[in-house]
């Protein structure tokens, strides 16, 4: 989409124009979906969290600076939503920081073979702790530092949850090799 | 190297990654849509609420210039003095002059008042001041002269009624003869805008878009504090008693800032607005007058008391679910020093347009708030405003 009709769109949004809303939802929609999945697990509550993002979508239009793409500020708030949702269930505060001296490595080439429909469900199948680390480390690229502060949980247990994630993952491409 | 591959892979895979949504999800979303907001851009709304108050005073004022004041019949009087041809403003001096001295038909049409009457008599203080007193009485009671036959000059005479000349007395010697203290005290109270006089001034003013970055270190994290100051918007109100070319004024402000702040890792982006009530104090000098032009210069201080303020945290940070939105007010209050420079443009005797590039500086207050004055006490600003006296 050009950037003037992504203006004129986000314009047309803020005025409450349903139709234009509808166009903003069928572009972003099975993006925000696929995020909410690879999060929180299941389809349902993905919906959930799609419709939660949605409308702080809508309703905060008038904060977007487009200095950065609107892609991306649509991303940030589906996985703000996510994890705001993973916050609400205490998920978070179970979290152990048990070290794990094994570190394990991805096979890359089974990775290349698999589609993302596959990668998804091995990713979506993975505890709430090790998909969320996992997802915010592997897939949006937050330091375990920053994730240690979005999550409140210690700096060691994010690096934990990422190898238990990783070993998991392991396990499961096995089976397409 | 393998990790980061694998990283890379997984990303890729991902980016493009779209799921198909049910039907009824729109639905859904459409009927958990909140209503319609209207949000006002502030410094839009700020200015046109400026303007319109500007627009507001300034009709006030040509309304109330509409009736010929005292200051006008000044006008007319010197106007005679140096063009003393059959104007409107003539025959009204020349009417009212009869009017006064109904016995001595006065010739006035051709010649001013200091040529047509010889100056003789010089009263005494005491006379001066009777005489000053019984004219300034009867200018307030002046009405037209009933007897008056031409039309046209009954109908200047009634749209300047309040018209006056200072009076001519006769002599022993059955001269006429002017009171030149009389023209001298009109003078003085026609020129208020060069002697002392109450001006009131309203004007807007912004100043330029501010970068401040404050590196800074919170539990863990070391990084970058970041706050776009946008441009201030500042509206006052001021009242300046004249003493001749100098002056002295207060009055009162209302300054709205919004900023934008973000720490370097995104953690933390969001939105600032403060709102501050201003006590300005300060003292001006006129140093030049060209033709409509006044130029002056002004120097003093203000002090400004935040009222409110508050912090919105923009939904992509990673503090929205916890802080979203919260408000505050500083108590610290904020002193500064203000250097003004001044261009006024006379629109009309009791209007004048001007605008005053200004140099403040804010003193540290020790305030934990991150505002333009805070971050950047040297600020330079311009204002537009109108002025007017009385």
């Amino acid at each position: 989409m050009h950037i003037d009709d992504e203006q004129k769109l986000i314009k047309a949004c803020m005025r409450n124009d349903r139709t234009a809303q509808k166009t903003l939802y069928d572009r972003f929609a099975p993006f925000m979906m696929a995020i909410a999945i690879r999060y929180v697990g299941d389809d349902d509550t993905a919906q959930d969290v799609v419709q939660e993002a949605f409308i702080k979508v809508f309703s905060s239009l008038n904060q977007y600076t487009a200095k950065g793409s609107l892609e991306g500020w649509v991303r940030r708030i589906t996985i703000n939503s996510a994890l705001e949702y993973l916050r609400s269930k205490n998920i978070f505060n179970s979290i152990d920081d048990d070290e794990v001296t094994q570190i394990p490595t991805m096979n890359t080439s089974a990775i290349e073979k698999i589609s993302a429909d596959e990668l998804m469900d091995i990713i979506a199948s993975l505890p709430t702790g090790y998909r969320t680390v996992f997802n915010m480390y592997a897939v949006e690229g937050y330091s375990h530092k920053e994730i240690a502060q979005i999550m409140g949980i210690q700096e060691s247990s994010s690096r934990s949850q990422y190898i238990r994630a990783k070993l998991l993952i392991q396990k499961k491409l096995e089976k397409y090799l | 190297m393998d990790e980061k591959k694998t990283i890379k892979t997984i990303q890729d895979k991902l980016s493009q990654h779209r799921v198909a949504v049910p039907d009824n999800l729109w639905e859904r979303i459409s009927e958990n849509m909140p209503s319609p907001i209207v949000w006002y851009k502030h410094r839009t709304f700020y200015g046109a609420a400026a303007a319109i108050a500007c627009i507001v005073i300034a009709t006030c004022c040509l309304y109330t210039t509409n009736n010929t004041s005292i200051q006008e019949s000044e006008q007319l009087i010197c106007t005679n003095r140096t063009q003393p041809q059959d104007s409107a403003c003539n025959r009204v001096t020349c009417l009212a002059t009869e009017n006064n001295i109904e016995e001595n038909k006065i010739e006035t049409t051709t010649q001013s008042l200091h040529t047509n009457v010889p100056k003789k008599h010089t009263p005494s203080k005491t006379e001066t001041n009777t005489q000053l007193n019984t004219f300034i009485a009867n200018s307030n009671n002046n009405t037209p002269n009933n007897n008056i036959k031409d039309k046209t000059a009954t109908d200047n005479v009634k749209n300047n009624y309040n018209a006056q000349t200072p009076p001519i007395t006769s002599g022993d010697d059955n001269e006429l003869y002017y009171d030149d203290m009389a023209l001298k005290a009109i003078e003085e109270k026609c020129n208020k805008r060069k002697g002392n006089s109450v001006l009131l001034s309203f004007d807007a003013t912004t100043s330029v878009e501010r970068k401040v970055v404050t590196p800074m270190s919170f539990r863990c994290y070391e990084g970058d504090l970041t706050f776009i100051h946008k441009m201030p918007f500042t509206m006052r109100a001021l009242v300046e008693k004249r003493f001749g070319r100098w002056g002295v004024g207060v009055g009162a402000s209302y300054t709205y800032m919004v900023s934008d702040y973000e720490l370097s890792n995104k953690m933390r982006m969001g939105k600032q607005e403060l709102h501050y009530i201003g006590i300005p104090l300060y003292a001006s000098f006129e140093f030049a007058r060209v033709g409509k032009f006044a130029f002056y210069t002004a120097i003093g201080g203000q002090l400004d008391i935040n009222t409110a303020g508050s912090h919105k945290e923009l939904p992509e940070s990673c503090a929205y679910k916890y802080f979203d939105e919260w408000d505050f007010r500083d108590k610290k209050l904020q002193f500064s020093a203000q250097l003004r420079l001044g261009a006024a443009f006379e629109i009309t005797k009791h209007l004048d347009v001007f605008v005053e590039p200004i140099l403040g500086y804010y003193f540290a207050n020790d305030s934990k708030i991150h505002s333009l004055w805070h971050d950047a006490p040297l600020s330079a600003s311009i204002a537009l405003g109108i002025r007017t006296w009385f």
